[in-house]
């Protein structure tokens, strides 16, 4: 990895309004976001259920344009990057099933490889040297064998996590990786992607509904709740109060001292 | 990654195996020819009597020709919309595209008598039934893409497959129900399915349209790899979705269609063969699977055929009655073992 890439923005939004819709039929998600992520970080997007989680990563990955304000990667704005130099920057994790249950995980991580082969996409020394790498980080060797249909869905996440790792993209964006999942292999992912994050110098975002373990294993987090959409490291969140009203109060109260949320009983 | 030169094993077997059954299927035939002399036709030797060596040369080799045209096209469509669709019982037959060249057809061979005057058609217009079946496939074809858009469910789609077919049939009916006994016959016999009476010079016009479509399938391999994995991943990986989904649908718009023009509907190659090949090539990559199931296709509906004339006998069985005793036992297979039911 290319160390003097640390430390360098890579992801950056200045009053990003997302949403759907065009003119007067325009339905705005989130309005006002303003945050800029470096490489070598862990960031994690937390709010409830419908906030706009996976529409501001869907806005992020260059799937639906954003509304109004300014969205950057690696310093150029997002709408000037066309799809084949975005796939080269930006890699994503989705939530959706597997198309292919009989892919093998090995052919499933290599078809990370995608944006840098040729017309017909046979891999080079080079490329496969990356998979194994990618392979490797994720401790997924004992499975590259085996067919998609064959792997829990942890090893699964695994997999793909691996996937977006051989695309070799500064950027990682994941939608949920953790859902699921139980308590051991949620903090197994998050501490393999913290891992990638500071060891690799990748800039990797996702979205959460963990938000104790986040607060634990990310460098920084997006708290969308319409009102603040505060950005910071977890313990300046902490001091300002930022989870306190994520939740309504007569169900859920957070504890700033233990970093955790106590049913309202 | 290691395990692709392995294939060259099974692709080796499969050229003897498509040399087998074309051997097989020269040989067999109404007429009983001894082998010794249908390989002294086939090499310039001496044959007992002129007569087979016409037989051979023909009728039996462009009927086996146009077999392996016909096998390979309709399996390669099949690939095509198994991986666009992201669905295992996809093909040209279930989902209606099949049907589509039949109404094409259809409208062409009776049409012209209920619309008297206004289409004046000779059946020997080779050209204007491929296209009047292509564009029948291809409507049908666009149809269900935009249905697909809008259901993903697997079991939905090939529910709309069976009502677009129906729809065919019904007007199908309608048209024959007023279309005399002779181009009634004509368009019975079409639907049969047949690999056989096809000229040379059809033939060559069935492979240069084939050609186009294994061409324009070869240069979308890498988008349908990516397709496996979905859309959305696909775009992320720089794929462009839409023009890829475009090329392909030309692509088996085009096999599917010309095919059915030539040879009728043929039931269900499109459907098995992809699956019958992945259980000999144990992989998803395309790069793999598209010339195996073209070898494969070849194979399948060359021993169809050499069913469906029935060796020894004058009788000719209608090719589509064997593939379907083929194929549909593969997808009641398919479905009761649902986990390999996936592509």
């Amino acid at each position: 990895m290319n160390l003097n890439l640390k430390h360098n923005t890579t992801l950056s939004a200045e009053d990003l309004c997302i949403g759907y819709g065009r003119g007067s039929r325009e339905i705005r998600v989130v309005e006002g976001l303003t945050f800029s992520l470096q490489s070598s970080e862990l960031v994690g997007i937390v709010g409830v259920n419908g906030i706009g989680k996976s529409t501001l990563l869907r806005t992020l990955g260059g799937v639906q344009p954003s509304l109004s304000g300014n969205l950057s990667v690696n310093g150029e704005a997002l709408k000037e990057i066309n799809q084949r130099k975005l796939a080269e920057l930006l890699s994503v994790v989705l939530t959706e099933p597997t198309a292919s249950g009989n892919l093998t995980a090995l052919e499933l991580v290599s078809l990370g490889r995608h944006p840098h082969t040729n017309w017909i996409g046979s891999l080079t020394a080079q490329d496969r040297k990356v998979v194994l790498e990618a392979v490797e980080w994720m401790q997924i060797e004992k499975l590259v064998q085996k067919k998609c249909f064959e792997l829990s869905d942890g090893q699964l996440q695994r997999v793909f996590i691996a996937r977006a790792l051989a695309q070799d993209t500064r950027i990682i964006l994941l939608d949920e990786p953790t859902t699921h999942l139980d308590l051991y292999h949620k903090v197994q992912i998050l501490k393999l992607l913290q891992r990638i994050a500071h060891e690799h110098g990748k800039t990797i975002l996702f979205t959460t509904h963990e938000i104790e373990l986040a607060i634990q294993l990310c460098d920084k987090l997006l708290v969308l709740d319409n009102e603040q959409n505060a950005f910071g490291t977890p313990s300046e969140l902490i001091a300002r109060h930022s989870f306190e009203k994520l939740f309504p109060e007569d169900t859920l109260v957070f504890d700033p001292r233990t970093a955790s949320f106590k049913v309202n009983k | 990654m290691e395990k692709e030169r392995s294939y060259t094993f099974s692709f080796v077997l499969l050229l003897l195996l498509l040399l087998c059954s074309l051997g097989v299927n020269i040989s067999l035939g109404s007429v009983n020819i001894p082998l010794k002399d249908t390989i002294n036709a086939l090499i310039g030797g001496d044959v007992q009597s002129e007569s087979w060596r016409y037989i051979i040369w023909n009728y039996r080799i462009p009927k086996a020709v146009t077999a392996i045209l016909i096998g390979s096209g309709l399996s390669l469509s099949g690939l095509l919309m198994q991986t666009l669709f992201r669905n295992p019982l996809a093909g040209p037959f279930v989902l209606g595209i099949s049907a589509g060249a039949s109404l094409g057809a259809a409208l062409l061979i009776m049409g012209s008598s209920v619309f008297s005057g206004l289409i004046s058609y000779n059946i020997a217009n080779d050209v204007s039934l491929a296209i009047a079946s292509s564009i029948g496939s291809f409507v049908v074809l666009l149809a269900v893409v935009v249905v697909a858009s809008k259901v993903r469910d697997t079991m939905a789609l090939l529910i709309i497959g069976l009502m677009f077919g129906s729809i065919t049939a019904a007007i199908v009916t309608v048209l024959s129900y007023f279309t005399g006994a002779e181009k009634l016959q004509q368009f019975i016999f079409w639907s049969f399915g047949s690999v056989g009476n096809l000229s040379w010079a059809q033939i060559s016009l069935l492979l240069g349209l084939i050609l186009i479509g294994v061409i324009l399938s070869i240069l979308t391999i890498k988008p349908l790899n990516a397709f496996l994995l979905g859309e959305n991943y696909a775009r992320s990986m720089g794929v462009a979705i839409q023009r890829s989904r475009y090329i392909i649908i030309i692509a088996t718009g085009l096999l599917a269609g010309t095919i059915t023009a030539f040879a009728g509907p043929i039931a269900f190659i499109g459907l098995a063969v992809p699956h019958l090949t992945r259980q000999i090539f144990d992989t998803t990559n395309h790069r793999i699977l598209l010339p195996a199931v073209l070898l494969y296709g070849a194979i399948i509906l060359l021993l169809c055929d050499t069913l469906a004339q029935l060796p020894s006998t004058s009788y000719i069985l209608p090719i589509n009655a064997i593939t379907s005793l083929v194929g549909a036992p593969v997808v009641i297979w398919l479905l009761i073992r649902k986990r390999k039911m996936m592509f």
